[in-house]
């Protein structure tokens, strides 16, 4: 490629050039389009649906899904409709928030890690005890110490993603450190903060995005673990693990109950993880035409 | 220009030394280097791979990591002692006082930030400029170092330059706070030879505008014959030979050099009259840093070393006006092509 010559051509119109994104990345695509959905459902709920997800219906317990209950009722005559739709929003905050919080928390001890050899020792040895336990048992642990509520179990799925993004980040400081034009930039007299803040993170930001993605989709899948195994968020709260839960006594009467909401749940575990496939392979196309 | 003032030389190495730790012991990678710049004089710094000149010029900048440290010695900037600095007042030296270009131009530019934003930051950082202001100033400099369309050059990511362009904007960024002295650490070994042509005009262009010196660090010989003014040739992490340039070409002291010269390829010789002869080489290879010879470290290579040479290590011996070597038996040997036919 010519130096300088990015411009496209003006005859490939906006449209052209979608079509074209599209066709490449054919995964963001889909995964994005799922995820959309699912996010927008979750966040105009009470647009979607007049069943309050909560309210008990004793009268129209079980009843299978019609045109009124679109995915039937359960045991309480609760819109099983309506509770996944909610329940998404659950999902979707423990999952996008423990993103974040794992993604930032492991990011900054990571790099830090990366940069300095005296706490690599202790960090990472602190992060292989943590990665010795089970993700789901740590967080089963973490949930029995706290009331259970929305925040603590965001923390509990947190603590124990942080190591793998601890890990990732510091792997890849420790390459990036040794390039040459951090070499460079130390040589003009540049302070560590900024040597850390403008030139090692933004190159070590793509696996970390795409290390976020990943997380977000496990949070999820962790989140309905706990609400399963009742350690989650309190019962009441219509979150697809406690859904679920509540159905698993019911499969053979009435699957709708667990159906649906397992579905949901598919399908964004699916989409999310599309979503950073496609992401990676946006960012990195050398790796993506490898794999 | 005044290279030959009785004044203090702007830098000065003072018999430095940088060694790196190892579990198998130390090893010394500069022993008692010392040399001298003068304003606006090019010191040419020659020498094989591993032979310390690179590690020579980042102990000056005082970049050097761990396991490795500067021992002792004394590297002087206007006679300021810069390994007595604290690191906030080293860091203003660096890029400031003195620049620093490295060898491979593909990766010493941050590949995420625009090469305006690099440019820009050591304005910002030493200058104390605007955003703006060293915006411009950052466009000024890839005018001087000769980019077209230095404007556009601004917003474009390293990867859309070419090779010698991002050369171009490595010594851009070195030269934009106007140093005094600049290190070019190998600037046009990763570059073809007409854009190592290229850049070499470039620098000798600035520095007769700017009055920068410079410390050419190379292993190739034919770049120091246009360039320096003064040689030091290094050999095992030690000075050999310093000489003025044409000296160092014409009657070199040291075996070592005429070894040097005598491996630099010709062109001519192999194209006519039909018989090619092999390029000439150095016989055997560079000792070990970890347990180097007792004498002096060229002599196991060395066509005339004789028992002294394996015993005692030779001094640096002034043996003309300005032209120093460390050879007990230097000037002995002239004759370039003797130095392989002895031991064939």
């Amino acid at each position: 490629m010519s130096a300088m010559s990015l411009e496209v051509p003006s005859i490939l119109r906006a449209g052209e050039r979608a079509w074209r994104f599209a066709k490449r990345h054919l995964t963001i695509l889909v995964g994005g389009t799922l995820l959309a959905t699912l996010l927008a459902a979750a966040i105009v709920a009470p647009l979607l649906t007049q069943f309050d997800p909560i309210a008990l219906n004793v009268p129209h317990r079980l009843r299978a899904p019609d045109a009124t209950h679109w995915f039937g009722t359960d045991n309480y005559g609760r819109d099983v409709f309506s509770r996944t739709v909610y329940g998404g929003r659950i999902s979707l905050a423990v999952g996008i928030s423990a993103a974040i919080l794992s993604g930032v928390i492991g990011t900054l001890i990571g790099i830090l890690a990366g940069m300095f050899r005296w706490l690599d020792a202790i960090a990472m040895r602190i992060m292989d005890g943590l990665m010795a336990i089970p993700s789901i048992l740590l967080a089963v642990a973490m949930m029995t110490l706290w009331r259970p509520g929305l925040v603590s179990v965001i923390v509990a799925i947190t603590v124990p993603e942080i190591p793998r993004v601890v890990r990732l980040v510091r792997s890849v400081v420790l390459v990036i450190r040794e390039q040459p034009y951090v070499q460079a930039a130390t040589s003009i007299g540049t302070r560590l903060p900024r040597l850390l803040l403008r030139h090692i993170l933004p190159n070590a930001l793509t696996p970390i995005v795409v290390q976020a993605t990943y997380i977000c989709a496990s949070a999820v899948l962790l989140e309905a673990y706990l609400g399963f195994l009742g350690v989650g968020i309190p019962p009441e709260v219509p979150s697809w693990g406690n859904i679920m839960a509540n159905g698993r006594t019911l499969v053979q009467i009435a699957i709708w109950v667990i159906l649906f909401p397992g579905a949901f749940l598919g399908v964004m575990v699916l989409s999310i993880n599309m979503l950073g496939d496609g992401i990676r392979d946006l960012l990195d196309p050398r790796l993506a035409r490898r794999l | 220009m005044s290279a030959a003032l009785p004044e203090e030389p702007l830098l000065a190495l003072d018999a430095l030394t940088t060694c790196f730790d190892a579990r198998e012991g130390s090893t010394v990678a500069v022993d008692a280097m010392s040399y001298a710049v003068g304003r606006g004089e090019t010191l040419g710094v020659v020498g094989e791979s591993g032979c310390g000149k690179s590690v020579t010029a980042l102990s000056i900048l005082r970049l050097i990591k761990s396991p490795g440290r500067i021992e002792s010695g004394r590297v002087r900037l206007e006679g300021r002692d810069l390994l007595a600095l604290s690191e906030t007042e080293m860091r203003r030296v660096r890029g400031n006082t003195i620049s620093m270009i490295f060898q491979d131009p593909m990766t010493s530019l941050n590949p995420v930030l625009t090469i305006g934003q690099q440019i820009a930051e050591i304005a910002m950082l030493h200058q104390g400029l605007s955003r703006r202001a060293a915006l411009d100033r950052a466009a000024e400099m890839l005018r001087v170092v000769h980019i077209a369309d230095h404007r556009r050059c601004l917003d474009a990511y390293p990867h859309q330059l070419s090779g010698g362009m991002r050369q171009r904007v490595m010594i851009a960024m070195a030269l934009v706070c106007a140093p005094k002295v600049l290190i070019a650490d190998e600037p046009t070994t990763a570059l073809d030879v007409t854009i190592q042509a290229q850049i070499l005009d470039l620098l000798c262009e600035l520095q007769e505008t700017t009055g920068t010196a410079i410390v050419l660090i190379t292993h190739d010989l034919g770049v120091v014959s246009q360039m320096a003014r003064r040689v030091v040739v290094m050999y095992a992490a030690q000075k050999v030979e310093e000489a003025p340039a044409a000296e160092i070409f014409n009657s070199p002291l040291h075996p070592y050099t005429v070894g040097l010269l005598a491996a630099t390829p010709r062109f001519v010789a192999a194209k006519l009259g039909g018989q090619r002869q092999p390029l000439a080489e150095i016989p055997g290879t560079v000792p070990s840093l970890l347990d180097p010879p007792a004498g002096c470290r060229f002599a196991p290579r060395c066509a005339i070393a004789v028992d002294k040479c394996r015993s005692a290590r030779p001094p640096l011996v002034e043996h003309r006006p300005g032209h120093s070597a460390a050879c007990w038996r230097a000037g002995e040997l002239t004759a370039s092509p003797a130095v392989r036919d002895d031991h064939v």
